[in-house]
């Protein structure tokens, strides 16, 4: 680094306007007890105005006595480390550079100051100056510098960590202490989390840490914008716009229209959320891919760091609608990874020491993602099915064995029955997949996956599910004569009707609809930026061809017609998903009539 | 030293007692005894050999352990007793728990440990059960493992790593992790450190003049050069000048830079030295300043204008010290009493210095952490201007 020639070198001393001496003399006086000059020279280091020629100035001299800075001078290091050196001139820069690496070399028990303030350099400084009563942001002036000051920030934090090798030890308390609360501007976000991914571009030890703070605060954003929120949002937003489609021009109208909707969502914290996705999912694709081809090993030690972060933050977090998202790219990338991370869900489904919850977590991840990632090839998808109805199977056979009649209960079986609504869930999305082609063999395949023992078996798995996944699952074996479950389904819906009078108080509904509680996580992804990425990887549903659908569709619509009419207009292409397999939450908030008035509806296909 | 094993004595008991309720005071004198059984005991999760696999920087344990016989490595290995609060998300994977807490630790400065842990293994629960207390989730134990602690003390020597050449310090790292700061002896010339000074990546021994850790336990190392070495860049400094035909017009051209004039007073009474010492030597007086006690400085004075003979200057210099202090060469915690103001070389001033340093050396006995380095400055001044000339 050019820095380290600076060391015996210095510029002849511009003339500039300083009281108290020189600093070497300071420091003598001081130690003596007078200690005038000290506060004075403070003073003139605090002086927001502080020229660049001082700055200079002053940092030689200190640089030359740094040994002198002991614990003793806190005060004064902590000034000086508060000077405005970023976006200054290179010299100053440098000069600072120069007195940073030496004060870290020679006094390393400041290493902790040092670190806050390059890291409180991290998120945009919006100054604003009062002139005349006005006050005037200079922001846009530093939206044009930021890039350079965040170098000069990394190029600082690269010194350090240079001579202080064991800063990687220090700096991540650091990190996680300064991140800005996640209700500042998306800017702000944006800016600190792309710094952060950047430090452990050469601080790589460090990345496991940083990826957990970076995902844990989205996550955190993520579970305060419910995906009910943003739709809501986006469509307020649309009629708005409708609204005001009457009182503009259509030129100006449609350009504005383009630019608002690449830019924002109406949801302000999805808006949020949206940036640090594009973000990190721009980091993921630099990390694995050099020279524009993916590079196998980092790519493999990306996974790793990020599979740790998903079981420990990801995974146990419940509805998360946008984060998983992360990893589901990273899959993209190979199939081998998505392999990999369908093999780490399995094995926290089927391990019995795993506490049920994610286990029911695990098993709604491994069926969401089996039904929505369209990078995983059907012959990957068979084997995932294989495993789980073999377990499906084996669990059945459990207990058929033991000497009490098993019968339905969630707290006792509820990994069983989030399994087969995986289960279930995969065979309505990729059942097409799978047939087309050879028919015979795929559905020769079907018949063996032994469909009807798991429907018919005493644990009653189509009375746990979600009413959609269950009429989906029944119309499609239906139509393919692989297993009929009209009658079970009718069966359970006539048993669950003391349920409903039971919890008749209020919203104990919910526990009906959706008792397992479960969710997909790769649900229709829903921020607009980051989308780009998901779009083309991501399997939408299609409806069926086959018209035995329409009466359970067109049930659901009457029940709720608001919402379903602004998906028709607005949003063609999540029509059916909402249709056919609403998010837990759609299901269960806004079609109790689901349960209300059962027989009608699933009547009529028999 | 008496007053540092003290020190260590203290803490022990102090965590004891604070963590394992009454019976940990009878615990201390069976300790060896109880161990075995908790090997036994079904709580028992011992690492075998476990290679920490945490930043880049930190040595496994199997590193350390080569590290342990090396010379000056200032690593010792003991089993330490200590108390962890286990967070219930464990309850079921204590050892990654306690592998958690630990490694968050290692290469921290810990006042239980009196050093920075560098790597650890055979974890062992100590007692049968772990404590809940009162409405805290967490769960109280006490583990032993065996600790690679470096454990600098004053006047030990260290091996460093070059990396950093400062105006006015060296900065160097021990065992790659550890940051030492080493002042410039202040009778060495700017030039002189810049030219002939340690390199870059260079080995550098060193000894330990004070250790210094904030709260969190960023260590630092504060060390002062090798007697020897100074002679040598004493020497190199001279013969350097003395290299230059004339004498008189050197300085100036030495000091290009203006920030003599704008630096410490240190360095202008040297600048002045300087002149006078190249004066003398022009004008090959012998005279000695009223400061200089024996006559021991003619054959320096002979070394440094004649560059072959400045090496066994030194060696002549090296053994008038040790006819001088004797005792203290033998001993290496003698050498601990010596402020550096003895280190530096000069010949004249041992019994003066001796007591100034002596009681220095008891203010900051008691506390690793009080900065040494400061003190001996004006001190060192004063000799400069004896030896100097």
């Amino acid at each position: 680094m050019e820095v380290d020639g600076r060391d015996f070198l210095n510029s002849p001393p511009v003339k500039t306007v300083r009281f108290g001496g020189t600093v070497v003399e300071m420091l003598a006086k001081h130690k003596r007890g007078d200690s005038r000059n000290y506060e004075l020279l403070k003073h003139q280091l605090a002086d927001p105005q502080i020229k660049d020629a001082q700055i200079i100035n002053w940092l030689q001299e200190f640089r030359s006595c740094v040994t002198q800075l002991t614990k003793d001078h806190e005060q004064l290091i902590y000034t000086i480390l508060r000077l405005p050196w970023v976006g200054r001139s290179q010299a100053v820069v440098e000069e600072y550079m120069a007195f940073l690496s030496n004060l870290v070399s020679a006094q390393t028990v400041y290493l902790r100051a040092c670190l806050k303030m390059v890291v409180s350099h991290f998120t945009p400084k919006r100054v604003t100056i009062c002139e005349g009563g006005v006050d005037i942001s200079d922001s846009d002036d530093e939206d044009e510098n930021l890039p350079r000051n965040f170098n000069q920030c990394h190029q600082a934090l690269q010194l350090i960590s240079k001579y202080v090798p064991s800063t990687s030890c220090f700096l991540m308390p650091i990190l996680t202490e300064n991140f800005p609360f996640v209700q500042k501007s998306s800017t702000t976000l944006e800016c600190y989390v792309h710094n952060l991914l950047r430090v452990t571009m050469y601080i790589p030890s460090i990345r496991r840490d940083v990826l957990e703070v970076i995902i844990g605060k989205m996550l955190k954003l993520d579970v305060s914008a419910a995906r009910s929120d943003i739709e809501e949002a986006e469509e307020n937003a649309v009629l708005n716009q409708r609204t005001e489609e009457g009182l503009f021009d259509m030129d100006e109208d449609m350009s504005a229209d383009h630019l608002s909707g690449a830019a924002a969502m109406a949801h302000p914290v999805a808006d949020r959320l949206d940036t640090l996705m594009a973000v990190l999912m721009a980091y993921i694709k630099d990390v694995c891919h050099v020279d524009g081809s993916l590079h196998v090993e980092r790519t493999k030690d990306l996974y790793r760091d990020l599979l740790g972060v998903f079981d420990k933050l990801i995974l146990p977090t419940h509805a998360s609608c946008h984060v998983q998202y992360t990893l589901f790219y990273l899959c993209s990338f190979r199939v081998a990874l998505a392999e990999a991370f369908l093999d780490h869900l399995w094995k926290i489904l089927q391990s019995p020491s795993q506490p049920a919850v994610l286990r029911q977590a695990a098993a709604g991840y491994l069926g969401s993602f089996l039904a929505r990632a369209k990078f995983i090839p059907v012959p990957t998808v068979r084997a995932c099915l294989d495993l789980l109805l073999s377990w499906i199977h084996c669990y059945i056979d459990g207990q058929d064995s033991g000497d009490r009649q098993a019968y339905c209960d969630i707290s006792l079986h509820g990994p069983f029955y989030t399994t087969c609504q995986a289960a279930f869930y995969t065979l309505i999305f990729r059942h097409r997949a799978m047939l087309e082609g050879n028919m015979k063999k795929g559905l020769e395949y079907l018949q063996s996956l032994n469909l009807e023992r798991v429907v018919m078996c005493q644990l009653n798995p189509l009375k746990v599910c979600l009413p959609s996944v269950t009429n989906m699952f029944a119309a499609i074996t239906r139509t393919y004569q692989v297993v009929f479950c009209y009658t079970i389904i009718e069966r359970n819906n006539r048993h669950v009707l003391p349920v409903v009078r039971r919890s008749a108080g209020g919203d104990s509904v919910t526990t009906n609809t959706n008792p397992l509680d479960s969710f997909f996580p790769f649900d229709p992804y829903l921020l607009k930026r980051s989308a780009q990425l998901i779009e083309p990887l991501y399997q939408v549903w299609e409806e069926l061809a086959d018209t035995e659908l329409l009466p359970t569709t067109t049930g659901q619509q009457g029940s709720r017609e608001d919402e379903d009419d602004f998906l028709c207009g607005e949003t063609p292409q999540t029509e059916g998903i909402v249709g056919m397999t609403p998010s837990s939450y759609d299901s269960s908030l806004h079609s109790p009539s689901c349960v209300g008035s059962p027989p009608l509806t699933f009547q009529r296909p028999l | 030293m008496a007053n540092f094993k003290h020190a260590e004595d203290d803490p022990k008991h102090v965590n004891m007692s604070g963590e394992i309720n009454a019976a940990s005071a009878e615990a201390q004198p069976t300790e060896e005894s109880f161990v075995p059984g908790t090997h036994a005991g079904a709580v028992a999760c011992s690492v075998p050999s476990f290679a920490a696999p945490v930043a880049c920087s930190v040595p496994s344990f199997a590193a350390a352990s080569e590290l342990l016989s090396a010379p000056y490595s200032c690593l010792v290995m003991n089993t330490h007793r200590r108390h962890v609060a286990l967070p219930p998300m464990y309850l079921n994977k204590k050892r990654t728990g306690i592998q958690e807490e630990l490694e968050a630790e290692l290469l921290k400065f810990s006042r239980s440990l009196k050093g920075v842990p560098l790597a650890y293994e055979n974890i062992s629960i100590v007692g049968q059960h772990g404590n809940i207390y009162d409405d805290s989730g967490y769960i109280h134990m006490d583990i032993e493992a065996n600790f690679i602690v470096f454990q600098p003390e004053k006047g030990q020597k260290l091996l460093g790593k070059v990396n950093k050449l400062g105006v006015s310090h060296v900065g160097c790292l021990v065992h790659g992790c550890f940051n030492a700061s080493i002042p410039k002896p202040n009778l060495v010339s700017v030039e002189t450190w810049r030219d002939a000074g340690p390199r870059i990546g260079a080995e550098m021994e060193f000894e330990v003049t004070a250790l210094d850790a904030d709260t969190v336990g960023v260590l630092l190392i504060r060390g002062r050069l090798d007697r020897t070495r100074v002679q040598e860049l004493l020497a190199e400094g001279e013969s350097s000048e003395s290299g230059v035909p004339a004498d008189q017009p050197e300085p100036p051209e030495a000091e290009p830079h203006p920030e003599p004039t704008e630096e410490s007073p240190e360095d202008t009474p040297k600048k002045k030295k300087k002149k006078k010492r190249d004066k003398v030597r022009a004008e090959e007086v012998t005279s000695t300043p009223s400061c200089r006690v024996d006559g021991s400085t003619t054959p320096e004075l002979n070394g440094t204008i004649i560059e072959e003979n400045s090496n066994e200057a030194v060696e002549k210099k090296k053994k008038k010290k040790k006819k001088k202090h004797g005792k203290e060469e033998e001993e290496e915690e003698e050498v601990v009493e010596l402020s550096t103001v003895e280190v530096h070389g000069s010949d004249s001033s041992g019994y003066l210095s001796d007591k100034p340093s002596k009681k220095r050396r008891h203010e900051t006995g008691s506390d690793i952490t009080s900065s040494v380095g400061e003190v001996p400055e004006p001190p060192k001044s004063k000799k400069k201007r004896k030896s100097d000339i």
